[in-house]
């Protein structure tokens, strides 16, 4: 179930970065993603602040006004046709947002980008 | 990046969500939000968060990118050199036939769910032109449907080369 949130009831966008990450990485022709703009921000702090980083994040879960964002950066391999993996990653971030979610999400944008396509 | 203030970098569609999302003023809530959640030490705070957006900005770069849309109407971009790899082997798979330049461009209605293909190409001392280039659209039509999942609407070829084994 997908019920990262606080205890005051707050959207837990990193917990649900870190789920969605776990799921997208597990559809057929997704091979890895990129690290997120949050686990960059920590990687960019540990550098700097010579501490320890975060745990390694793929997808990039945010509230919206209106609802919710999805970033995701992936790298498919040739399997099969780049438009049948991307509506499966859809359908996943969907069902994984929407599943055990209390209240409602209002609308989800997902930003996906193929950075690249191997063998 | 452009500039180094503006977070813009050279994206392809400067105008889109991709600048939202990388912009300072989004790039500093998530810094500030980072920062905010260990409770640095004072020490810890002068000038780090612009050193650290400095670092952020130069690690979320990304490459030019063709934005297209699959049959169930789905957005997504995909980095050109991927696109173009795919017609490129498709052309290159013509006996006779080199690629040069490969330019694909969104089209259909909605926008990106076909393409247009411009490409230039070398031949062959003695190949057939006309021929050859159905040849050609026929292969690059069919690695884009069945690699990438979006149909040719157009397919122009220029010849701008010949060469000898």
């Amino acid at each position: 179930m997908l019920t990262e949130q606080t205890a005051d009831g707050d959207f837990d966008e990193t917990a649900i970065s870190q789920r969605l990450t776990d799921s997208v990485t597990g559809v057929d022709g997704v091979t890895a993603l990129a690290p997120s703009l949050r686990y960059i921000v920590a990687t960019a702090t540990a550098r700097v602040l010579r501490r320890s980083g975060g745990v390694p994040v793929g997808v990039d879960v945010s509230r919206t006004a209106g609802g919710v964002r999805v970033r995701v950066d992936a790298h498919l391999d040739d399997s099969r046709p780049v438009t049948e993996i991307v509506d499966e990653i859809f359908a996943v971030i969907e069902v994984d947002l929407v599943a055990g979610t209390e209240e409602p999400l209002g609308e989800l944008e997902i930003d996906l980008r193929v950075v690249t396509r191997g063998h | 990046m452009s500039g180094p203030n503006d977070g813009s970098g050279d994206l392809p569609d400067p105008g889109e969500v991709e600048l939202e999302w990388n912009s300072d003023s989004h790039l500093r809530d998530v810094i500030d939000e980072y920062m905010d959640s260990f409770e640095p030490g004072p020490d810890d705070t002068a000038g780090v968060r612009e050193r650290i957006l400095k670092i952020v900005r130069e690690d979320i770069r990304r490459g030019p990118a063709t934005r297209l849309t699959t049959e169930r109407g789905n957005p997504f971009a995909i980095a050109d050199a991927s696109v173009r790899s795919i017609v490129r082997d498709a052309v290159d798979a013509v006996d006779g036939i080199r690629a040069r330049s490969v330019e694909v461009t969104p089209a259909g209605e909605p926008q990106g769910s076909a393409a247009e293909v411009s490409l230039t190409v070398a031949m062959r001392a003695g190949v057939s032109f006309t021929p050859t280039a159905e040849v050609v659209r026929t292969k690059v039509a069919e690695a884009l449907v069945s690699q990438l999942g979006i149909p040719a609407t157009t397919i122009d070829i220029v010849a701008e080369d010949v060469y000898v084994d």
